[in-house]
């Protein structure tokens, strides 16, 4: 759930001039020898595994479940590396988290990669081996995959598909039909690291900043979560559209409103000045390491430790709460003692100056 | 209009200088606060120091700022300061 | 700092009864518009408050003519067009700038003007236009960089020069017949720039209160407990209550600067049409820097949706819910008028924070 469109203009026309940097090249795509070496030489080493070594058309997967969970995603960002990940850790990443918040163990992955002519093979390079590195920190394989190189546009693209299945864990019945008055809202972890690190790392915005992308598989946590006997209604990742965007959809596909303290949501004091600096506000900005669970009344306690007890999880905190008010909507008391209307935001969101 | 920040000079050359946010650094020019010094406060707007601001001013704002959001009580911002500390060591460690 | 606004929150509560009527006070900032609502403040206030948000969102003011003569300087071959954020998706004529984008414009967003003459810098062979938008604040950024321009001589670096002054607008509003107000909660960073004695002649012309507040929800409620005082007694005078950065005299280094790159100006204003001396021009020997003689880019006319009630709205005379397009045709996906274009713009800030408030109100 990544696509962050180039908020800067593409210099199309600045030739390559510089040497000793090897590129891809149209032919690298074409299905012939080169295509059968780059795969060999820069992904099979990173990603091997006896059913991808096969190089079949496609996986055969032994399978023992009810239910296949099964999920698809497209990754484009800008630049492609920043603090704390890159499109290879956020393809791999948001496609396990996808398959994570339903209820299910992720198994296997695709791995599509359109590539643009011009891409230098060391940039390549490192982000296979990212993909590589996050899918053993998911504990999941990439079974099969694709190459296609795209004629030159930036000299710097890279497009990222991943698809994943995932068996259903058994008991697990994610819904937001489940969703009732009473039920607490939590947030795994820190808001708008991601977003804001993008943003920091534009052409026209950029400044220095400790901030990291969050981006990390969920996986680990949430299955300890889901196996606990905790009755949670509905888990999701707070990608695109943030917090703001996930509290909408449970709001209205729940039918109940939901609302939550400002005092209570945990940022860092580093993407709180972020966001002021550039007029964003941080419940709409994205993560990519953080999922919304809504869980009942008497667990909410229990699921919130338990998400503290993990790395990932330990700054989640109770946020708010699931109530019977009509209309539907989600309402945020502020620290000043107000309250407003928090919406999903309306797309891409701009830094302000004015 | 006229989003503006009370941020931190932390150093100075000619009229250009870096300022501070909660850890986030800006280039600013400072043409607009003539006679400002490194560890004083200014309000930066568009890239540029507006004013300058005394010490207990820009304080209180961001005193504000924190008391916001959750995340001091919790110790929070040590630990992203961990955190950041050691994705770093990490990422000296690729090829980047 | 809860006992700082329970404590503001009782007293604008008690002077509001002891006024006993309506109040109604315009803030001409559209950081005060997004502040009250992000903060909450503006579910606070009383009942018979009316915190009005007038001309105070330059991307709102800024004509269609602008935009489409913008649209025409980014349509050029070789033309890099740098903006700040807001200016990407107002409407002009034929369509937006984000749309232009999409069609191939070179269009860049940027937090400062000094980035877009980097960028000139970066690419000799490309002319390079700004996009100078936004009131006294913002001009000293883009005087700044055009005297840079010309001390570097950067010949690909122009300025589509579109600011505008506050305190021109504030006194046309005051000159319109029908116009009742009470008083003017003051912008606190333009008054930074042009010090808090530049409102003296609203409070002594008009007998308008004027309060200089800042955008902490603290510092906003302090400021219109300071207004209340004032419309209680019968008085109008200027109050300064962001002393921390705002001056009686303002920042005479912007000033100056201001003074010597631009000359005041008649400009138009979207939705309010002609302002005597409320814009700037560039000062003669500064002209060189101008994208419309630079492209000889002739500025059209300006054809305002005839539903759209935006100039009633930035005037203070209707609510943005009172206008038959608010929330139909017109949301922050597809934007008729130039309120709702901007996320400072008061329809747009209505509807973000505010578009449920009768629902809420039911509620509570």
């Amino acid at each position: 759930m990544t696509t962050i469109h180039s908020l800067v203009g593409n210099d199309v026309s600045r030739p390559i001039v510089e040497t000793g940097v090897e590129r891809i090249v149209l032919a690298h795509g074409g299905g012939g020898e080169l295509t059968g070496q780059l795969i060999a030489e820069r992904i099979m080493p990173a990603l091997a595994n006896e059913d991808l070594a096969t190089l079949d058309d496609s996986a055969v997967l032994p399978w023992c479940s009810d239910h296949v969970v099964f999920t698809t995603d497209s990754y484009v960002v800008t630049p492609l590396e920043f603090p704390g990940g890159d499109i290879g850790a956020l393809a791999v990443a948001g496609t396990v988290n996808d398959l994570a918040v339903m209820g299910a163990e992720p198994v296997a992955l695709s791995l599509g990669l359109i590539i643009e002519e011009g891409l230098p093979l060391e940039t390549l390079d490192r982000i296979v081996a990212s993909i590589s590195q996050t899918a053993k920190r998911a504990g999941i394989r990439v079974v099969t995959g694709d190459t296609k190189v795209i004629e030159r546009r930036t000299g710097e693209g890279l497009f990222v598909n991943t698809a994943g299945v995932g068996r259903l864990i058994a008991g697990c019945r994610m819904s937001m039909s489940r969703v009732t008055p009473g039920d607490q809202v939590l947030v795994s972890g820190t808001l708008g690291e991601h977003g804001l690190t993008i943003m920091s790392v534009r052409g026209g915005i950029q400044f220095d900043t400790t901030l990291r992308s969050d981006v990390t598989p969920l996986n680990g946590m949430i299955r300890r979560l889901v196996t606990s006997g905790a009755e949670i209604k509905f888990m999701r990742d707070a990608t695109r559209g943030g917090l703001a965007g996930v509290l909408a959809d449970v709001s209205e596909r729940s039918g109940f409103s939901v609302e939550i303290e400002e005092s209570a949501l945990p940022m860092t004091i580093g993407a709180r000045y972020a966001a002021d600096m550039l007029g964003l506000d941080p419940l709409t900005i994205a993560n990519e390491g953080k999922i919304v669970c809504v869980v009942a009344n008497r667990d909410a306690d229990a699921v919130c430790d338990m998400m503290r007890a993990c790395a990932e999880g330990r700054h989640a905190a109770i946020i708010g709460r699931v109530v019977d008010s009509t209309p539907p909507l989600v309402e945020l008391k502020t620290t000043a003692g107000g309250a407003r209307i928090v919406q999903r935001p309306y797309g891409e969101e701009l830094p302000r100056i004015c | 209009m006229c989003l503006a920040v009370p941020a931190k000079v932390i150093s100075l050359e000619g009229e250009d200088g870096v300022v501070d946010l909660g850890g986030n650094r800006l280039s600013v020019r400072m043409a607009l606060t003539p006679g400002i010094r490194v560890d004083q406060w200014v309000l930066v707007h568009a890239g540029f120091s507006i004013a300058k601001i005394e010490t207990s001013d820009a304080l209180e704002t961001w005193g504000y700022l924190k008391a916001c959001y959750a995340g001091d009580a919790t110790g929070l911002d040590r630990d992203a300061d961990e955190m950041v500390a050691s994705s770093r060591v990490a990422a000296e460690g690729t090829a980047r | 700092m809860m006992h700082e606004m329970q404590k503001l929150r009782v007293e604008l509560n008690r002077r509001c009864d002891a006024i006993g009527r309506e109040i109604r006070v315009m803030e001409v900032c559209g950081t005060h518009t997004v502040a009250a609502f992000r903060s909450g403040i503006r579910s606070m206030l009383p009942d018979n408050f009316r915190l009005i948000s007038g001309p105070g969102c330059p991307v709102c003011v800024t004509a269609q003519r602008y935009i489409d003569a913008a649209i025409d300087l980014a349509s050029l071959p070789n033309v890099i067009v740098a903006t700040y954020g807001d200016m990407l998706r107002v409407p002009g004529l034929s369509g937006s700038l984000e749309k232009q984008r999409a069609k191939g414009a070179d269009l860049r967003v940027v937090t400062s003007a000094l980035r877009a003459l980097q960028i000139a810098r970066d690419h000799p062979e490309s002319e390079v236009v700004f996009l100078g938008v936004g009131f006294e604040t913002t001009s000293p950024a883009t005087a700044l960089t055009i005297l840079e321009a010309a001390r570097d001589q950067v010949p690909n670096f122009s300025v589509l020069v579109s600011h505008k002054l506050v305190v021109p607008a504030m006194v046309a509003l005051l000159e319109c017949d029908d116009m009742s107000i009470d008083g003017f909660l003051c912008p606190g960073h333009v008054s930074v720039i042009i010090g808090s004695n530049a409102y003296a002649p609203i409070a002594s012309r008009f007998g308008k209160p004027c309060v200089v507040g800042g955008f902490e929800p603290e510092q906003i409620l302090k400021a219109l407990v300071h207004l209340t005082r004032q419309i209680e007694y019968g008085e109008s005078y200027v109050e300064n209550v962001y002393p921390a950065v705002v001056t009686e005299s303002g920042n005479a280094t912007a000033m100056d600067i201001l003074r010597r790159v631009f000359v005041p100006g008649d400009t138009v204003w979207r939705a309010l049409g002609v302002i005597p001396m409320s814009g700037f021009d560039l000062a003669p020997e500064f002209q060189a820097f101008d994208a419309l003689r630079r492209f000889d880019i002739h500025v059209g006319e300006d054809f305002d949706n005839p539903s759209c009630r935006c100039g009633e709205v930035i005037l203070g005379r209707i609510e943005p819910c009172e206008c038959a397009l608010f929330g139909n045709e017109c949301t922050p996906l597809t934007p008729i008028g130039p309120c709702m274009v901007s996320s400072e713009g008061t329809c747009a800030a209505w509807f973000k924070y505010n578009r449920h408030a009768i629902a809420m109100g039911a509620r509570s």
